[in-house]
């Protein structure tokens, strides 16, 4: 190895982790690391960074720059893959008289794999007004369970736009690190198996939250809105233990 | 003033949650490290929405790269300062026109670090290092990470030729990774 070489993209390589190298540099770095077969040094980066800790002081964060961080968090909680099955017990719960779904009894050990859809920064209450406008949205009101006794809102969605929103009050806080809410969509025309619509949670002291539904799937013409508390992240196989909600068709 | 490091908890499963896509734990990383972050970025760039806005890309980089922090190897706060510093870095090059490091920098996995390379890099070896520098070179290194001086702003204040600034700080981090490694073979032989 030419040790000299070796020196100059060492110091080359601290000029690239200290942001200082100019471009006449870079292309020098480019040379040397195609001609020697070198590569950066990322430790180099981890002792920079650790001094820049190490001298470092807090700066408040702006309120208005909480406000879109936390659009932003909105943005990448995105549903998980996720593989439903429902228990015999829960079919025969969903498919009573109450609520006529008879389709619901080919609930059993199915198998979903779904893929996410992407999401656009938006405001989920405009949102959700917006879609209200439209002539084919499905609008059913939550009902709640013993569980959860508190619940009430609605759900509305388009089948033409594929878009849809929760809106829910009364549903108790969830420690995230612990449980998540999860939403199903049951569309007996499309498949036995309900669709997931994602995964979100209740923030405590929100006392009303509209959540833009996320469904992996096309669906054709949803005929129930199930939402579970499940563990962090959504379940592969809900066991349907904690259903929080049901809006479904009379 | 006080270290950041001091005063946030070392909560090592925030970023692990992070990357699960937990909503909670992505608030309490901003509540956590928002400071810091935000430190960080103001030492390079001076306008409210620059920083304002590479924090949130920072932050957008958090949630994308959570999955490649690895707890046994670096703190929290180290991961989340190097992502800070490479992306305000990046914005100083891109507001002066300078050419962009990104294709450098994304090649890196963030896995390369203490275990892989033989070194601990942690923060009491990093000051026990910086204290073998020369004196200079460590008056130059806080005017640098510390004061956020750009290296013009450097070589008018202490009267050094801006080559000298440049080259002093250059080889100053190659010093301290030199001492690192030794103080890292030798723990290792004990």
């Amino acid at each position: 190895m030419n040790s000299s070489a070796r020196e100059r993209f060492d110091e080359l390589d601290a000029a690239r982790v200290l942001g200082d190298i100019t471009e006449e540099e870079l292309r020098e770095f480019e040379t040397l690391k195609e001609a020697h077969d070198f590569e950066p040094d990322e430790d180099l980066d981890w002792i920079a960074a650790t001094v820049e800790e190490t001298y470092a002081s807090t700066e408040p964060l702006s309120s208005e720059l909480v406000g879109r961080l936390e659009e932003q968090i909105v943005e990448f909680t995105e549903p998980s893959r996720s593989v439903v099955a429902f228990p015999k017990n829960v079919i025969q719960w969903l498919a009573g008289p109450q609520l006529g779904w008879a389709m619901a009894a080919c609930l059993a050990l199915a198998i979903l794999v779904v893929s996410t859809l992407p999401e656009k920064r938006f405001d989920p209450v405009a949102a959700r007004a917006d879609l209200l406008e439209e002539t084919d949205v499905t609008q059913l009101a939550f009902g709640p369970t013993d569980e959860y006794p508190e619940v009430q809102g609605d759900v509305v969605w388009s089948d033409t736009r594929q878009e849809g929103y929760l809106m829910l009050t009364g549903l108790e806080a969830n420690d995230a690190s612990k449980s998540q809410y999860q939403l199903w969509i049951v569309d007996p025309d499309r498949d036995e198996v309900p669709v997931d619509g994602g995964v979100f949670d209740i923030r405590p002291g929100r006392k009303s939250m509209t959540i833009p539904i996320r469904a992996a799937l096309y669906v054709e013409r949803p005929v129930a809105f199930v939402i579970t508390e499940e563990q962090p992240g959504g379940v592969v196989v809900s066991k349907q233990e904690r259903v929080a909600a049901i809006a479904a068709r009379s | 003033m006080e270290s950041p490091l001091q005063e946030k908890p070392q909560d090592g499963d925030i970023l692990l949650r992070v990357a699960q896509n937990d909503p909670e734990a992505m608030r309490t990383c901003i509540e956590n490290y928002g400071g810091l972050v935000a430190g960080i970025v103001r030492r390079y760039l001076s306008s409210p929405c620059d920083i304002d806005d590479v924090v949130q890309e920072i932050f957008m980089e958090i949630w994308e790269k959570a999955d490649r922090y690895d707890p046994g190897r670096a703190k929290e706060a180290t991961f989340i300062g190097l992502l800070a510093r490479r992306r305000s870095i990046d914005a100083v090059r891109k507001l002066s026109r300078q050419p962009d490091l990104k294709p450098l920098t994304e090649e890196m996995d963030l896995m390369m670090t203490t275990e892989s390379s033989g070194m601990g890099v942690d923060r009491d070896r990093v000051q026990l290092a910086i204290k073998t520098l020369p004196a200079r070179t460590r008056e130059l290194f806080q005017m640098h990470f510390q004061l956020g001086m750009t290296h013009p702003e450097i070589a008018e204040k202490t009267n050094l030729p801006l080559g000298t600034v440049k080259t002093t700080l250059r080889r100053g981090l190659l010093e301290l990774r030199k001492t690192i490694k030794n103080t890292a073979g030798k723990e290792a032989l004990s």
